[in-house]
């Protein structure tokens, strides 16, 4: 018989894989395990390709961009009500941590909700983009989410040998006029903080 | 019906593996044995097998399941995978390609052989 990785490796490895694969890639990492410092690295090996292949199933393109927008327009906005003399570019980087944040988090559970990725975003952008702008970007990228994220919830596809497969991407398609309408309102909004800005 | 995207060079292989492995058998660990040995000398990262695996899944080319667990595992599942029929399509249409291809270049090199040797092959005009 051959040698096993401890259970605190297996639950340190397991710390960093999602929910959603954790399982099947601890009992393949449990099969190919030599020695500690191999298991560990093998494991970090992993991670940016699992993280990726998570983040492409997970992530909605045309939501990701919304809530981008909102984000950015939300430190934009809070800083130029904290300032009316903005730089447009310093807001970007708190709205860059929220969405690494939301992009995460959806990556890392195993059912997307609404709110609970847009606040981790809040909380890793909270050094950077402040209280109150992340209160802000919270309720813009909650509520978005909530009208538009596809329901994730969906049951498990029967194959046609009997087995389970796991729902290819969350799927249902979003609405394109409710997409098109918060587009709408974002370009209304960063026009009239531009106009703002620069007339003034 | 619907059909197949055109596959990558890493994409025929992962399918080709899953394909000569029995259906309760193709599983990351495996895949990626096999995946190794057609690819040799190159070396395959697991990563990059468990990549192309789900982009296969999403694109109805392959399914996957859940198995028991099992002791040998650590108690953790197996997720195996199989060719549903558009993958088994879009494989074999990239093997006719690759035939296809290959007697073309198998043709080209008998021509320029000639055109060396003119003695023994084709005339060289």
């Amino acid at each position: 018989m051959g040698a096993h990785p401890s259970p605190r490796l297996e639950r340190i490895a397991g710390v960093f894989l999602p929910a959603a694969v954790r399982e099947e890639v601890l009992g393949d990492l449990f099969e190919r395990y030599q020695s500690p410092p191999r298991y560990l690295a093998s494991t970090l090996r992993l991670l940016p390709a699992i993280f990726f292949s998570r983040v492409r199933r997970t992530a909605d393109p045309q939501l990701t961009s919304i809530v981008a927008c909102l984000v950015y327009l939300s430190y934009l906005t809070a800083a130029w009500l904290a300032s009316s003399a903005t730089d447009i570019f310093r807001p970007a980087l708190p709205a860059a941590l929220t969405i690494l944040g939301i992009l995460l988090t959806d990556a890392y559970t195993l059912r997307p909700g609404p709110v609970r990725a847009p606040l981790a975003g809040a909380v890793l952008a909270l050094p950077v983009g402040g209280m109150i702008a992340g209160a802000l970007s919270l309720a813009l990228a909650s509520a978005t989410r909530m009208v538009l994220l596809p329901h994730s919830g969906a049951p498990p596809r029967q194959t046609a040998g009997g087995g389970r497969s796991t729902p290819a991407s969350v799927g249902t398609p979003v609405d394109l006029s409710l997409v098109r309408m918060l587009v709408a309102i974002a370009l209304i909004l960063a026009w009239a903080l531009l106009r703002r800005r620069f007339l003034s | 019906m619907a059909q197949p995207d055109s596959l990558g060079q890493f994409e025929q292989l992962v399918l080709t593996a899953i394909l000569a492995l029995p259906d309760d058998n193709a599983y990351g660990v495996s895949i990626h044995a096999k995946v190794s040995a057609l690819a040799a000398p190159k070396s395959v990262s697991l990563g990059a097998v468990y990549i192309t695996l789900d982009r296969l899944e999403d694109k109805g080319l392959i399914s996957s399941w859940r198995t028991e667990p099992t002791a040998a595992r650590g108690g953790r599942a197996k997720r195996c995978y199989r060719l549903e029929g558009l993958g088994q399509r879009a494989l074999r249409e990239s093997a006719v390609t690759a035939k296809r291809l290959w007697d073309a270049f198998a043709e080209a090199i008998a021509e320029v052989k000639s055109v060396r040797k003119p003695g023994r092959g084709k005339a060289v005009t």
